[in-house]
């Protein structure tokens, strides 16, 4: 940005402010005949930023390698007149004089800050000359201002050789800046120019305030909301470093100008941008303020600070504190009496014994929830906040994932923790919902044979069994399909107590499979549905009396008549009938127990019927079994050799008599 | 004031590759960026004719001397460079920008570095690792930057939507912890190291610090404080979630800026809670609920079932510790608070927003000046607090840094202070102080004091 006063040049900007003519410079190639003014003034300036970079580090700089090269050089460009002083570098030729060494911005701002526009070369300066000139822009403007400005100062420290030209000298001359500073603003545009370096950026406004807070105050005001202004908006880093340049810069104020500017601050803290301003200080900067404040500006910062405090980020930490300082009691005084209370020996807080709020912590963390209860806590908490459907299926998802990651690790106990953590077996969705559709997501064969061999070493275990019967939709067709390819005994008779106790609650799931064509399966499916204690399920296993394998139709005889007592006892007696002869005993033996009311006439209607004579015979001994009359009535009518008027076969006739004359 | 320089010339070369890739070597900004490379390192190399710094073990040297503070807070960049088999640079005043432009473009993959003879040199030092000895401090400063490294893979890891895996922060907090029982005082004083950049990892690198030091005073066994270390590592991680256009925001935000900002905790419990392996969960929910509040206000607000159950012991604890860094922390919308304020505003909450017997063990554990904490005593020295008593609520120690003059001390003094010596606190950028630049000074002394 140009200085103000100094002349306006074109340039551009890249990333830090340097220009594409400085890059350029520095890439050409060194000079090989005769060394131009340009070359002359990268030269002058090079060696200033360099002595002014060793005399920062030696008290003396004399003798110092740098500092002695930087005097030859300035020496042989003693050439060009004089260097003038933009806000970041020199300017000669009304153009930007590149550099590569850091100490030529370090002068450049200090001389600009202390409002001198250019540095004039009357001849070649000593060294002596040289430290006694790095000696006065060393000083602050206030105490330069005070001793009579830079020039006069140098002249009194007895340095001949260098002059300076003073900013408000040359402004006299451009009646456009000098409108500006009647104006008291700063173009916003050139302000951005200062982003990332408050010091700079007050420097600057400094200079072109003068010396009058009241001034100064207006023109950041001014200054800091026309920049705001001109920034794109949708860009939140610049609008961050356009505010936080601002604050600082606040800092690098002397503390007389402070004050003026935060009353002005507090006076437009309804408008945002100022609002933004002060929404910045910590809160011991506000408070430290306050002291400086006029009586009348300071019922501005307690309505600032009531307003703020009621916001969560800044608290009513500063109220209170603005509100319990008397004169003569700063805030940090009332803080660190605070917070030394906290400390004090014998504090009921803090207690050495460990009466206090350490002990009370350690009991705290003593009664704390298990590590399965606090993931089922994270997993209710975040169902509680879910906002849509996909946030619940994720979280779900998750959370089926915990649960066969513990059966994975062979953690029944936790498994079931987290089952129950959500899935509620006795709500509506239990089956159908969210919850179950991740489990049904989430169990794959391999997590079921895990649960199978937890249950094989440990069968009694009761978090296992309860862990079962609540995936029994999820891991029924895998149990089964575990139980079809056992080969071990013993262990299919873990599985099939397994598959039973998933039955129970859901013998659907093991119905589904009664048509598997590996009899051996389905006769073991049959074996623990008989078990289930489930009525319905008979209407599924009594077409398996009719099943090919005689061992399936003999188990399905026996589910029956477990599941159904006596009700129907017509599948037994057609059992009676069946070419397996396991299958006839089975359907005997259950008939045998049967109620003879409807046993007999049954056993009859079998007898009168085109059955084979073995069937018959079966028949006959069974009536043996039962000693009621109507038993012996039928045998008798066998024995007689006609029934119903129907012949009956010799040997069964013989053998009605054989059974009627043992009872005689 | 050297380290300062090569951490400026760090950053620039970060900022000249970024640019580099992003717009080309012959774009404008990347020749400015290259050029303020060829500046930072001729201020590196000052009045000498050159300055060589070494890359080794995650630490950097320059001429031989360990940089601790540069080392963690820019070790991104360090690590870039061993990526591409940097081991040294050398650099030769005055440094050519076309040669800082080869270095930025070899960061970048663009190009095979500065050749032979440049001025600047890739790996012609030939020190053993012998030569450049390790710091006091390498440790710790190891632990701190390896919590970092976690935290940046996990943040990747979110952004690109995939699962985050846990098992480099576990061990980064196991290490972390190492350190703190080892070298309390130089965890501590990193603490006090803050990035605007990376604020999010920083801040969450030194609640997990300051988290770990309060849990072992409240008495957690080592699981516990491992997984309390976790969580508080992990708390924040939900913010990757969040666009940096709100996080950086200035002013207030609006209403559907908040909304965004309150869905953090939930972003980082679930995406913790699906990584975690079983007897992890608490990090989760640590994640979840740092922004409850004691009273039960807070967020996130419950919006379905209400579960009326209270936070959990190490969400408590760490939304002391966040608290207390984020207010010592300059923010978008704040400058940050000094550390005594800090404790005021923890001591004022207590029992509203946060659990008072926390605060109340915070306070003890800190001490009345925190470390970090510059003082003016009355004999007109400044001092920093380092670290806090051995003893409960005894005087902490602290280091004459300047002298009444206000001259930086070459060579600082340690003292026990006496609190009745205190006349002032002074913000640290009045000082020029960097506390973490004294890290090998105070890392040094503990390690002989143990």
């Amino acid at each position: 940005m140009p200085s103000h006063g100094a002349p306006e040049i074109e340039t551009v900007s890249g990333q830090d402010g340097e220009t594409r003519a400085q890059v350029m410079a520095e890439n050409a190639p060194p000079p090989v005949v005769e060394t131009s003014p340009a070359e002359m003034a990268v030269t002058m300036a090079n060696a200033l930023g360099t002595a002014w970079a060793t005399f920062q580090l030696y008290p003396d700089p004399s003798g110092q390698i740098g500092f002695d090269r930087a005097m030859q050089d300035l020496a042989g460009s003693i050439g060009i007149e004089q260097l003038e002083v933009g806000p970041r570098t020199f300017i000669w030729d009304r153009s930007e004089v590149p550099s590569t060494h850091a100490g030529v911005g370090r002068i450049v701002e200090r001389l600009f800050a202390n409002s001198i526009a250019a540095v004039r070369f009357v001849s070649s300066p000593s060294a002596k000359e040289l430290v006694a000139f790095f000696e006065v822009i060393r000083r602050a403007p206030d105490e330069l201002e005070d001793q009579g400005g830079p020039g006069a100062s140098l002249r009194e420290a007895g340095v001949h050789s260098i002059r300076l030209l003073e900013r408000r000298i040359l402004s006299e001359e451009e009646q456009e800046d000098e409108q500006q500073l009647e104006d008291g603003s700063a173009d916003p545009r050139n302000v951005l120019d200062y982003k990332g370096d408050p010091e700079a950026l007050a420097a600057y406004l400094l200079a072109t305030a003068g010396d009058d807070s009241a001034a100064l105050a207006s023109l950041v005001i001014d200054t800091y909301g026309r920049a705001l202004e001109v920034i794109d908006q949708q860009d939140v880093w610049e609008h961050e470093e356009i505010v936080h340049t601002f604050v600082d810069m606040f800092f690098y104020f002397p503390p007389r100008h402070q004050a003026p500017l935060i009353s002005e601050l507090l006076a437009r803290q309804s408008e945002p941008p100022f609002r933004i301003f002060l929404d910045q200080f910590a809160t011991h900067e506000l408070d430290a303020l306050a002291p400086f404040l006029d009586p009348q500006v300071h019922p501005l910062l307690l309505e600032y600070a009531t307003i703020a405090g009621r916001s969560a980020d800044r608290g009513k930490e500063i109220i209170d504190l603005l509100k319990e300082s008397e004169p003569g009691d700063s805030i940090d005084t009332i803080v660190d009496r605070r917070i030394a209370a906290v400390l004090a020996p014998g504090s009921d807080e803090i207690d050495a014994s460990g009466s206090g709020a350490l002990k009370r912590l350690a009991e705290r963390r003593r009664d704390s929830p298990n590590n399965d209860a606090v993931g089922i806590g994270v997993v209710q908490r975040l169902l509680s906040v879910a906002e849509s459907d996909a946030d619940t299926h994720r979280v779900l998802r998750i959370w089926a994932g915990k649960t066969v990651g513990a059966i994975r690790d062979r953690d029944l106990g936790s498994a079931l923790t987290w089952l129950r953590g959500v899935s509620d077996p006795s709500s509506a969705d239990h089956a159908t919902g969210p919850a179950f559709q991740a489990l049904r997501g989430a169990i794959e064969m391999d997590v079921v044979v895990e649960l199978a061999e937890a249950l094989h070493e440990s069968p009694e275990s009761a978090a296992g069994t309860d862990l079962l019967r609540g995936l029994a939709p999820h891991v029924t067709d895998h149990l089964v399909e575990l139980l079809g390819r056992e080969e071990d005994r013993g262990r299919r008779r873990g599985l099939n107590a397994m598959v039973a106790e998933v039955s129970r609650d859901n013998p659907a799931g093991v119905v589904a499979h009664l048509d598997d064509p590996r009899w051996y399966l389905v006769r073991n499916l049959v074996i623990v549905l008989s078990r289930c204690r489930q009525p319905e399920v008979i209407r599924d296993v009594l077409p398996l009396a009719s099943h090919p394998e005689p061992r399936v139709r003999r188990e399905a005889l026996r589910a029956i008549y477990s599941l159904a007592r006596h009700t129907d006892i017509s599948p037994f007696i057609a059992g009676l009938a069946d070419p397996d002869e396991s299958v006839r005993t089975a359907a005997a033996t259950i008939l045998r127990t049967c109620d003879h009311e409807v046993l007999i006439p049954a056993l009859e209607t079998l007898l009168a019927s085109e059955a084979d004579t073995s069937v018959k015979l079966d028949v006959i001994a069974l009536l043996g079994t039962q000693l009621t009359t109507d038993a012996r009535a039928t045998l008798e009518r066998q024995a007689q050799g006609r029934s119903g008027g129907r012949s009956i076969p010799r040997a069964v006739r013989n053998a009605a008599r054989r059974i009627l004359g043992d009872s005689k | 004031m050297k380290e300062t320089s090569v951490q400026t010339l760090l950053t620039a070369l970060r900022r000249a590759s970024s640019h580099q890739r992003l717009y080309g070597a012959e774009h404008h900004l990347t020749e400015s960026a290259d050029l303020a490379v060829a500046r930072a390192a001729d201020e590196v190399v000052g009045l000498a004719r050159r300055a060589v710094l070494i890359l080794m073990d995650d630490t950097l040297y320059l001429d031989g001397r360990p940089l601790a503070a540069t080392s963690v807070t820019c070790n991104g960049i360090i690590r870039s460079l061993q990526d591409h088999g940097v081991e040294s640079i050398a650099f030769e005043a005055p440094v050519d920008v076309g040669d800082c432009g080869k270095l930025a473009a070899l960061i970048c993959d663009r190009g095979d570095g500065p050749s032979k003879g440049s001025t600047v040199t890739l790996n012609d030092d030939e020190r053993t690792p012998e030569e450049v000895a390790p710091s006091g401090s390498e440790l710790v400063r190891s632990a701190h930057a390896g919590s970092l490294d976690a935290l940046r893979a996990i943040g990747v890891s979110l952004r690109q939507g995939t699962g985050i895996d846990l098992a480099q922060s576990t061990s980064a907090v196991k290490t972390l912890l190492d350190q703190l029982v080892s070298q309390p005082g130089a965890a501590f004083l990193l603490t006090t190291m803050k990035s605007h950049h990376e604020y999010t990892f920083y801040h969450s690198v030194n609640t997990a610090i300051h988290s770990l030091a309060l849990g072992r005073l409240a008495g957690l066994d080592e699981e516990d404080q491992l997984l309390l270390g976790m969580g508080a590592l992990l708390h924040d991680i939900g913010k990757i979630g969040v666009p940096a256009e709100i996080l950086q925001k200035p002013g207030p935000l609006s209403v559907s800026e908040w909304v965004e900002i309150k869905r953090h905790p939930q972003i980082g419990g679930e995406a913790i809670l699906a990584a975690a392996n079983q007897g992890q969960e608490a990090a989760a929910i640590v994640a979840f609920e740092h922004h409850l509040r004691f009273d039960g206000l807070g967020y996130p607000a419950r919006t379905r079932r209400h579960l009326p159950r209270p936070m959990h012991f190490f969400s408590r604890l760490v939304a002391v510790t966040d608290t207390y860094d984020a207010l010592t922390t300059r923010r978008a919308y704040r400058r940050a608070e000094t550390p005594v304020r800090a404790l005021s505003v923890l001591l004022n909450s207590a029992g509203t927003s946060h659990d008072p017997d926390f605060v109340h063990a915070f306070i003890r554990m800190l001490g009345i000046y925190p470390p970090g904490t510059l003082l003016a005593l009355a004999d007109g020295n400044i001092v920093m607090v380092t670290h806090p008593s051995d003893q409960p609520g005894g005087p902490p120690f602290a280091m004459v840094v300047a002298d009444s003059a206000g001259s930086l001390l070459a060579d600082p003094t340690l003292i026990v202070l006496d609190k009745s010596d205190v006349v002032d606190q002074v913000p640290p950028e009045r000082v020029g102080v960097d506390p973490t630049a004294l890290l090998d000074w105070i890392s040094e002394h503990q390690l002989l004091a143990s």
